[in-house]
């Protein structure tokens, strides 16, 4: 699939600059997600991609540049108000709540749409009771969606690994977002997991009408899944492009030549 | 190494929970709730007047250890405040009910009062406590956990500093009286004579309790309704993991200070009762040591548990109160005839507190709600 | 004039005490990220040890001094390889290690308590209720001492602090743990080294704290530390240096509020008791994590 360039970008990130203490995470980054896409961003480890995602989801403020996204300009916002414009963020080292049933945990994903305060939940007025069935409904929705139905009411905590990874993406996809950035969804799993997980972002991009961003480490995946893919160098933008010119770029090889072992091959996920 | 960091916080965040009991306390059959509470409404009519009296002491506590432990084990916020709620609520309400007393010279001092009905001066006094918590919510929405420990020490401080110096309000060193509580013709006090109920008198100790258990029941609902309803999902995520709360949508500064707010309107619903069973307030007892003996009712009890707060804070409340009672018969136990022994009834009951909270959270982190949830497999298994 | 001098002169000494205590406060949460609310309990620990080998044996004063000092360092130590690293090993709550703390700041002062009753023991410091008079000024030695040889000790401290491969290694792990492993520095020893510390500043603070003007050890003294809390959160939980100032800025506090008491009845009795926190709580709302401490980054 190629990029339209004529289509309006979802999000935009321009010249984007990130420092800690000296030390430059990202260095003048720009690139357009255009919507309906799915957007690969990869790289060697440490080129930046999480301290990306890290911005766009409000968690860092980066030093120099904005990131536009309908309208707004994420950089100047607070993280909770970005999950209310439609920015979801499923976590790379699994951030869900493991005391919480795997429902509950994806009920929290529902916390923007809701409006339940303390005095309406512990007084269990009516409102926040159908507030709360409508809600599950949904939530139960996604859950079968993602095959997690069967196991709604077990603790989060109690889940297979790859189940609690499927469990991050549900919660993310319960805040129904435009646009949803997943932190290596396949990291550990093994292959019929990763098959899965494929199948599932494809179905969410398709019937969810959800714009996917992606890290992954898994090239075959990336090469697989991905529109278009950004390549991050030492905070740097070293190639964009789709994931066939991406591939063939001589710096996106010698970078990884560099520092690992392979060079990105494309193949079945 | 931004990698390794993220891992180990991560891993931090999964593993390390305050407590590892399940947090969904299952709603269990309601009828079996209800017959428990119309027994424990019956208790006074059965066990001795003294007995009620220190079941009214264990019914407050319950209502403030539920109020410390949304914060403490929902939340992740630890706070040594409650007595300072405690204050708000019992001085407050006392403030609000009493009628002022001109000052003569020479003779008294006079002191302010507004005379309200005995049920609007509580709310009021309830609905200031929440006032006040709120007001702190600059400093409380934006420390951390463990800071806020210490920084509501301050609270602690400018309470006790508060009952010694605003004498008029307070009393001072003196103290002042506090008008009953009535609700609706409810009035706990002791009448001449008493009327009676299965031959037992309903007397001040009685309706106190039945106050208090009626009170207590509704804390217990309301809070629980909290803990498992929207507000409750995100402040268990934000103990959790505030980074990720925020980034799922949750408003981690607001809930941090709503979480304080609620839990001081509690405390200081605990506050009025508790200046109910004094009858007279003076300064003493509101001071640190009360704050950890609150602290040490929610851990003992179990973190995060509305139940195990109600265990916890019987515990806590009734083994000084047995160690004294029965103190004669407890090898070791300096009380009326043996003077030489190991240790008095009240430094017993401080050693064991002390002893339970240190073995506790070393060896069991859900506290007594726990242990009370594995008694039953236990069984099933042998 | 010479009265606020003097006020201010006290109060330095009453500061450097604080600071003793602020700074053991400080570095172990640097070294474990743990909130000791058993301070008192290392506190008392070392002056029931001095005050109670006086009285036995008829040591004298230095002597007892370093038994009590030994008493508390051998108390941080087994408070930390008993309770806090077992704690820690099974990845429990900062604030589950924290609370914890308390429940050893019972035990410990409840077991002084049984021992001593009502009991007020005297600690037999050569300085006594004397005064220095410089001027037109009139100091308790004590404070003077407390000055002289908080100072002393405090130098000492961040002397050795910078340049010692324990402060390197100290300061490395409040950077960063994981990577301090990685470098090979063991992270248990720097915690246990820190107890340690914790237990022998916070006996010679709690030597000075119950020497004159106060009548003694008593069953409360391990109130005492509670001074340590401001004193640390308002400099900066993490911050050695910070620990210093806001020693010596709740000192100041408390001796200039008390000095000038007669002057300050509209704020109520007994006001220096609150002012420390009061400071903290002004801090706090403009600094949130106290004035030299670092500002926490959220990472997922």
């Amino acid at each position: 699939m190629s990029i339209d360039t004529t289509v309006a970008s979802l999000a935009s990130v321009q010249s984007v600059t990130v420092r800690f203490a000296g030390l430059v995470a990202l260095n003048d980054v720009s690139f357009e997600v255009k919507p309906g896409t799915i957007h690969a961003i990869i790289g060697p480890n440490g080129a930046g991609k999480s301290t990306m995602f890290n911005v766009l989801s409000g968690v860092y403020r980066p030093s120099e540049g904005r990131v536009m996204y309908d309208g707004h300009e994420l950089n100047r916002m607070q993280p909770h108000k970005i999950a209310g414009i439609g920015v979801a963020r499923a976590f790379q080292n699994i951030a869900i709540f493991p005391h919480l049933s795997v429902e509950d945990n994806m009920m929290l994903g529902r916390h923007h749409l809701t409006k339940a305060g303390f005095l309406s939940a512990g007084l269990r007025l009516p409102s926040a009771r159908k507030e709360d069935r409508i809600h599950r409904d949904r939530v139960r929705e996604i859950g079968e969606f993602l095959e997690l139905g069967a196991l709604m009411d077990t603790p989060a905590g109690g889940l297979s690994y790859g189940d609690r990874k499927r469990l991050e993406v549900g919660r993310a996809v319960c805040t129904e977002p435009r646009l949803l950035l997943l932190d290596e969804p396949v990291a550990g799993m093994n292959h019929d997991e990763t098959r899965r997980m494929a199948v599932a972002i494809l179905e969410i991009r398709r019937a969810l009408d959800i714009t996917v961003m992606l890290v992954e480490h898994d090239m075959g995946m990336v090469m697989a899944l991905a529109d278009h893919v950004t390549v991050l160098d030492f905070g740097r933008v070293i190639a964009d492009g789709t994931p066939a010119a991406v591939q063939n770029d001589p710096e996106v090889v010698r970078a990884y030549l560099g520092t690992e072992a392979s060079v990105p091959q494309t193949g079945a996920p | 190494m931004s990698e390794i960091v993220a891992e180990r916080l991560a891993v931090t965040a999964m593993v390390t929970r305050l407590a590892s009991g399940p947090r969904r306390v299952s709603r269990g059959p309601l009828v079996a709730k209800i017959v428990l509470v119309a027994l424990a409404a019956l208790l006074p009519f059965v066990a001795g007047r003294s007995w009620t009296s220190v079941c009214v002491l264990a019914l407050t506590a319950a209502i403030g250890a539920i109020a410390l432990n949304l914060l403490v084990g929902t939340t992740g916020q630890l706070s040594l405040a409650q007595p300072f709620f405690l204050v708000v609520g019992a001085y407050g309400y006392t403030l609000f009910a009493s009628q002022p007393v001109k000052a003569i010279a020479g003779q008294s001092d006079g002191s302010l009062g507004f005379h309200l009905p005995p049920l609007l001066a509580a709310i009021v006094a309830v609905i200031v406590a929440g006032i006040l918590g709120l007001a702190f919510s600059p400093i409380s929405s934006r420390l951390r956990g463990i800071y806020l420990g210490v920084a509501s020490l301050a609270l602690v401080e400018i309470g006790q500093h508060f009952i010694r110096s605003a004498k008029n309000m307070t009393g001072g060193f003196t103290g002042r009286d506090v008008p009953p509580l009535n609700i609706f013709g409810f009035v706990a006090k002791d009448e001449t004579p008493n009327p009676t109920f299965l031959g037992h008198a309903l007397g001040k100790s009685e309706r106190l309790y039945l106050i208090a258990l009626l009170l207590l029941v509704g804390v217990a609902w309301f809070t629980n309704n909290v803990i498992h309803g929207r507000p409750g999902r995100a402040l268990q995520a934000l103990r959790d993991n505030q980074t990720s709360a925020a980034v799922m949508g949750v408003d981690v500064r607001r809930y941090k200070a709503m979480a304080f707010m609620t839990s001081a309107m509690i405390a200081a619903v605990a506050g009025v009762l508790l200046s109910q069973f004094f009858g007279h307030l003076v300064p003493d007892n509101w001071d640190f040591d009360l704050a950890v003996s609150y602290l040490a009712m929610v851990v003992i009890g179990g973190l995060g548990s509305v139940s195990g707060s109600i265990l916890g804070a019987i515990f806590v409340t009734f083994l000084p109160f047995v160690m004294n009672r029965y103190g004669e018969h407890i090898p070791g136990v300096i009380s009326g005839s043996s003077t030489s022994g190991f240790a008095t009834p009240g430094q017993l009951s401080a050693l064991i507190f002390g002893g339970a909270i240190v073995l506790l959270l070393l060896f069991e982190p859900g506290g007594l709600a726990a242990l009370f949830r594995r008694v039953p497999r236990a069984l099933k298994r042998a | 004039m010479s009265q606020f001098l003097q006020f201010f002169l006290s109060g330095l000494g009453l500061g450097a005490v604080i600071a003793l205590l602020a700074l053991g406060f400080v570095i172990i949460f640097k070294a474990t990220e743990v909130v000791n609310f058993a301070h008192g309990a290392l506190l008392i620990a070392g002056v029931y040890v001095a005050a109670r080998s006086r009285e036995l044996y008829k040591w004298s004063f230095p002597l007892a001094m370093t038994a009590g000092i030994l008493a508390a360092a051998m108390m941080g130590l087994i408070i930390e390889r008993l309770l806090v690293s077992t704690m820690r090993a099974r990845r429990a709550d900062v604030i589950a290690i924290g609370i914890m703390t308390i429940g050893v700041e019972i035990l410990m002062r409840t077991e002084v308590n049984r021992r001593l009753g009502t009991k007020v023991m005297s600690m037999g410091d050569p300085w006594g209720a004397k005064s220095v008079k410089i001027g037109s000024i009139i100091v308790p030695q004590t404070r003077v001492a407390a000055l002289v040889l908080g100072g002393l000790i405090l130098g000492a401290f961040f002397t050795w602090f910078k340049f010692s491969s324990w402060g390197v290694a100290m300061r490395a792990a409040a950077e960063d743990a994981q990577a301090t492993a990685l470098m090979g520095i063991r992270l248990s020893r720097v915690s246990a080294v820190a107890w340690v510390i914790a237990g022998v500043l916070a006996a010679i603070a709690g030597l000075f704290l119950c020497a004159y003007p106060t009548p003694g050890f008593d069953a409360n003294a391990s109130r005492l530390a509670l001074a340590a809390f401001p004193a640390a959160i308002l400099g900066g939980l993490d911050s050695a240096g910070g620990a210093l100032a806001g020693g010596l800025i709740v000192g100041l506090a408390d001796q200039l509020a008390n000095g000038y008491q007669k002057n300050l009845t509209f704020l109520g009795d007994g006001v220096s008791a609150v002012v420390p926190f009061f400071v903290m709580l002004i801090v706090l709302l403009i600094r949130p994590s106290g004035l030299f401490g670092t500002k926490e980054v959220g990472r997922v």
